[in-house]
């Protein structure tokens, strides 16, 4: 049976970088990519698209400074004219400088440009086909072992992290180790303790229902680890405004008792994805590379179908 | 938890004798609590043994920080390492709460 391609549109006023992305989509077979060079140049091949009723576009990629039209507003007019289609933006710039405007105007996934292409390309496919996002397996390459630990109980958090360090000691440097060690706490105790309504500050016991696993494993550049509740308790729009209240705190976020979890995660560990099915399960992965660094150009990936 | 606590005139010196953690947290934040209640006019949490700062951690400051306030005190970390100044840092909590 043959399969349809992926149909994606590329919004980017660089000559070169929607150079870039044709070379890579050319070289994938399963993508159909076409190309705009302005906000307004790409809602119009949108619209023409919808209405000649051929393949619709299944993702839109758009950057988001651009002459005219900017990303948000050229997402905003092709969601207009298509409440369900898929978009995400990308950049060249610091993320965080955007996610004030991600929240106020509903983006929860922004792409680096500097991302790896086989990266970028995995996280368009995901995004793309949903229910693919779920899982450690989608962000390890080739062979690979992966262990999983069921915590039952706060204790064996504890006992978790320090595998996982251990397992890492080889792989990673302090820097690292550190950033790892603050995000797997952060998210276990999120996981335990904030999706089934416990109060940190005690040894907590989960009931048989309520369930919280750590998966971890490694490929030949990096680490990944999983955190899973099986809550759903978490939804997109509040991570995206914790997020944002550790990148643009208030005078009273700063001095709020709480909240900074998720920021101080994204801000140590190299990659950080949330999923969520509502109701279901909350997975937040962590990824620490090897040997590169994504200090100032850390992505915004935040998926909930 | 073992915490030893220090006084030199109205300042009082809490330090950890271990790291403190998502399950310890409060048995820290009670005895500084105790502290205030009973008349302190500064705290300096000695952070010496502790080498990561959590989210619950960082409340836990504010907390304190907010509740001597009130009374007219002052609040104050001591010890910190790099791996603790640079979480400050990127928190913005080293403009609001004193280091030593």
């Amino acid at each position: 049976m043959k399969h349809a391609k992926k149909h994606i549109l590329v919004v980017d006023d660089s000559r070169s970088v929607r150079a870039f992305f044709e070379d890579i989509f050319s070289k994938k077979k399963d993508y159909l990519a076409e190309f705009a060079a302005s906000g307004e140049e790409a809602i119009e091949i949108f619209k023409n698209n919808l209405a000649s009723g051929g393949p619709r576009f299944n993702f839109v990629l758009t950057d988001i400074n651009m002459p005219g039209l900017d990303g948000f507003g050229t997402i905003e007019a092709i969601k207009k004219a298509d409440p369900d289609a898929k978009v995400g933006m990308i950049t060249g710039f610091n993320v965080d400088d955007y996610i004030k405007m991600a929240l106020e105007r509903g983006v929860y996934n922004i792409i680096c440009k500097m991302d790896a292409p086989a990266d970028i390309i995995k996280t368009i496919d995901n995004l793309i086909t949903g229910s693919n996002i779920f899982g450690i397996e989608s962000h390890l390459e080739g062979s690979r072992e992966i262990k999983t630990v069921k915590i039952t109980e706060t204790r064996m958090l504890k006992t978790a992290v320090q595998e996982i360090l251990d397992y890492s000691a080889d792989y990673l440097d302090e820097d690292k180790i550190y950033g790892l060690k603050t995000g797997l706490v952060e998210m276990g105790t999120n996981a335990i303790y904030h999706a089934y309504g416990y109060e940190k500050g005690s040894n907590v016991k989960l009931k048989e229902n309520e369930e919280v696993y750590i998966s971890y494993g490694i490929d030949s550049e990096k680490l990944v680890v999983l955190i899973l509740d099986a809550s759903g308790s978490l939804s997109k729009e509040k991570v995206l405004a914790q997020l944002n209240k550790g990148v643009n705190p208030t005078p009273e976020d700063l001095i709020a008792s709480g909240g900074r979890g998720i920021y101080l995660t994204r801000y140590l560990c190299d990659k950080v994805v949330v999923n969520i099915e509502p109701d279901k399960k909350t997975e937040v992965i962590l990824i620490m590379y090897f040997k590169k660094d994504y200090i100032d150009g850390k992505p915004l990936l935040i998926n909930q179908i | 938890m073992e915490i030893n606590v220090t006084r030199e005139g109205a300042t009082v010196f809490v330090k950890p004798e271990e790291e403190i953690h998502f399950d310890n947290y409060k048995e820290v934040e009670a005895r500084i609590v105790e502290e205030i209640n009973a008349g302190a006019k500064e705290i300096v949490l000695d952070l010496t043994n502790v080498q990561t700062l959590y989210s619950m951690t960082l409340g836990m400051f504010n907390k304190i920080a907010a509740g001597i306030s009130e009374k007219g005190g002052k609040f104050a970390l001591m010890n910190i390492n790099n791996d603790i100044r640079k979480v400050l840092k990127a928190t913005r909590l080293d403009k609001i709460i004193a280091i030593r």
